[in-house]
């Protein structure tokens, strides 16, 4: 079922939407586009979206979605972004909106690229017949599709996952949520992210369960509709990012919860940012009235280079809560429980163990295994695992450590529950979205006023929304009055916000020499997360 | 008031008891008192920085003040404090991107 912005909820049987990828199957081979060719989607939260993505797959080629454009993105950089992509990965075909072909066609003039609009799908598919799939296909290393991050970082590391991955993770991560065709699974999440691509859409459609979409702008706009969905639909399964959670308990109004009832979700699986006990706390607190059982909190550690999940509570009870102090843990890296009312007693919620097929450890900086308990970085290996950043052989080496992906994150495991507690690499995830602090440095280097090379962004945690929140440190050039301060801040505010869609918590213009670097030059982000914290923190 | 209700105004809200129990809620908004307080939550809660000298047409939203999360909880805070329900579909970039603009949809009632 489908749930457009504005309109009745559309219903879509298998029969349909198979004939409807076929169209787009169709209209690529026409223009010569098989397997192994790239083609990037420029599309909205859509049908098409959904009916291109697979219809490429049909025919062999390499479908990638790119990031929707939004109002508050500056639409000249999107297309360069697009153009960027194209360019640097070699895709054969795009399609998008009958609005964009044109503008899109001449920014990609000169490339050996085509370019597609929906106008140019034909309304029916030229043959229906189940034998069109290549069966091979789906037993082979080859491409199946790409996965992007946003920003100008993420959009140099596509993920490319292959077909045999990808059926790999639908089979065991399908065993450990016990996924049966008597499930309903209600998802508003982006098809451009690891979680609502895979959990909210290849998976379900694979294994032929009922499936809810709607917009993720709606529901961002509007939280009640997931609910709503899942009342009258009695779904089963849900996904969210940690802060989704608090989203829905403070701005969903009471008036919207009469006479919902949330007793069908078996689990709702909290995965892509760390997960926070508060969060579940605060859902639990406000939608148990309505039927939302504590048994179906849940919760996975995914990410897009294994496919989606590594691991997985155990369906049916709420993740284990440790209690560990905090002390221990930051300075004699160990895990130490705690009683929660204690000193320095913070919660940790597992993220359950690994499915079948994957392997987790914890390693020091030297790659050396650590002991239960033990904190350091995660690493994991698996079946359904990346076969590599696409035409980036030097980043994939970069990622592998003896046929494990290094994944940058923190944590421990204790009784195969592994547990999450931050990034080793400077990444901030804020509502589930990877951002790159590079990228907000950069702009913020030829912002007029700012010190070039001397700007730090961050994340800082916000247990009110349940996520990071982006902060933004630059050093000044010369001094400035408050009106140049405030139009320097508002400058770099808007800027961020156009080129990357992050709203920055906060904006901190500093005098010279505030900014941490290493002895090599580079941005301390880490110690300069610590200075704020200590000079900012009760301002902010 | 001639009905034998008394009235009581209380930060703007005006109650009409009756028996003991509030029987029926008007509110009388003013213009500089919504302003007031929808900028007090949107420095102190959403900002995170009470001091901000956040102007009236100053664009919130597109000028990456705030993100579109927070248009829910100012549906939520227009409700809770002045009593006006605001529909979600209204509650977009194109509405609401400066204070003046929140300001007149909650006048608006």
């Amino acid at each position: 079922m489908f749930i457009p912005e504005d309109g009745e909820p559309q219903r879509i049987t298998a029969a349909q939407f198979y004939a409807s990828a076929l169209t787009f199957s169709t209209a690529l081979s026409e223009i010569g586009i098989g397997p192994g060719d790239l083609v990037v989607l420029v599309l909205n939260h859509s049908r098409a979206l959904l009916s291109a993505f697979w219809g490429a797959m049909l025919g062999g080629a390499i479908p990638s979605i790119f990031p929707f454009l939004t109002e508050k993105l500056d639409p000249d950089l999107y297309m360069q972004r697009v153009r960027t992509l194209v360019e640097y990965e070699g895709a054969k075909a795009v399609i998008t909106f009958p609005d964009f072909k044109e503008s899109i066609a001449s920014l990609l003039s000169g490339l050996d690229c085509r370019v597609l609009s929906l106008d140019d799908i034909p309304s029916s598919p030229a043959h229906l017949e189940l034998g069109t799939w290549n069966s091979e296909l789906s037993l082979s290393d080859s491409v199946a599709f790409l996965q992007h991050s946003s920003g100008t970082t993420g959009l140099q590391k596509g993920v490319a996952l292959s077909h045999r991955s990808v059926l790999n993770q639908i089979d065991s991560y399908s065993r450990a949520i016990n996924l049966t065709d008597t499930d309903v699974i209600a998802s508003w999440l982006p098809l451009y992210h690891d979680m609502g691509l895979i959990a909210g859409f290849v998976m379900p459609i694979s294994a032929g369960v009922p499936l809810v979409l709607m917009s993720p702008f709606h529901w961002v706009r509007s939280p009640k509709i997931l609910l709503q969905a899942i009342h009258d639909t009695r779904a089963t399964l849900c996904w969210l990012p940690n802060f989704a959670y608090n989203h829905c308990a403070l701005t969903i109004r009471q008036r919207d919860l009469e006479g919902l009832d949330l007793s069908s979700l078996r689990a709702l699986i909290n995965c892509s940012e760390p997960v926070r006990h508060h969060s579940h706390q605060l859902f639990l607190e406000k939608f148990a009235p309505y039927g939302f059982r504590e048994s179906a909190l849940s919760a996975c550690y995914a990410m897009a280079e294994n496919t989606f999940a590594v691991t997985q509570t155990p369906i049916g009870a709420p993740p284990r809560v440790e209690w560990i102090n905090i002390n221990a843990y930051q300075t004699d890296h160990v895990a130490k429980l705690a009683e929660p009312d204690s000193p320095g007693a913070m919660p940790f919620v597992s993220c359950g163990t690994a499915i079948d097929g994957a392997q987790v450890a914890i390693v020091d900086p030297a790659g050396k295994r650590l002991a239960d308990r033990r904190y350091g970085e995660i690493i994991i290996r698996s079946d359904s695992m990346l076969s590599g950043y696409y035409k980036r052989p030097d980043l994939t080496a970069e990622a592998l450590l003896d046929g494990y992906f290094r994944t940058g994150d923190m944590g421990y495991l204790a009784d195969g529950h592994l547990y999450l507690s931050g990034r080793h690499k400077d990444l901030i995830i804020v509502g589930g979205k990877n951002v790159y602090p590079q990228d907000l440095e950069a702009i913020a280097n030829v912002i007029p006023g700012v010190y070039a090379g001397r700007a730090v962004a961050f994340g800082v945690d916000d247990d009110r929304l349940g996520t990071e929140s982006v902060v933004l440190v630059c050093e000044l050039a010369h001094d400035a009055s408050p009106d140049e301060h405030k139009a320097i801040a508002a400058d770099l505010r808007k800027r961020v916000v156009q080129q990357t869609e992050v709203t920055l918590a906060d904006v901190r213009l500093v005098e010279k020499r505030w900014v941490i670097k290493t002895s090599s030059g580079k941005i301390a982000r880490a110690d300069n997360r610590d200075k704020y914290l200590r000079q900012f923190r009760s301002q902010a | 008031m001639d009905n034998g209700l008394k009235p009581i105004v209380e930060a703007n809200i005006l109650f009409v008891r009756h028996s003991q129990q509030i029987s029926h809620v008007e509110i009388a908004l003013n213009r500089n008192d919504v302003t007031d307080k929808l900028k007090d939550f949107i420095c102190k809660t959403l900002l995170n920085n009470a001091a901000y000298p956040l102007a009236v047409d100053e664009p919130l939203i597109s000028g990456g003040l705030i993100d579109s999360f927070s248009l829910a909880q100012i549906g939520v805070f227009a409700e809770d404090t002045f009593k006006v329900y605001i529909p979600d579909n209204d509650l977009t970039v194109a509405n609401m991107d400066t204070l003046d603009q929140m300001v007149n949809r909650i006048m608006a009632g």
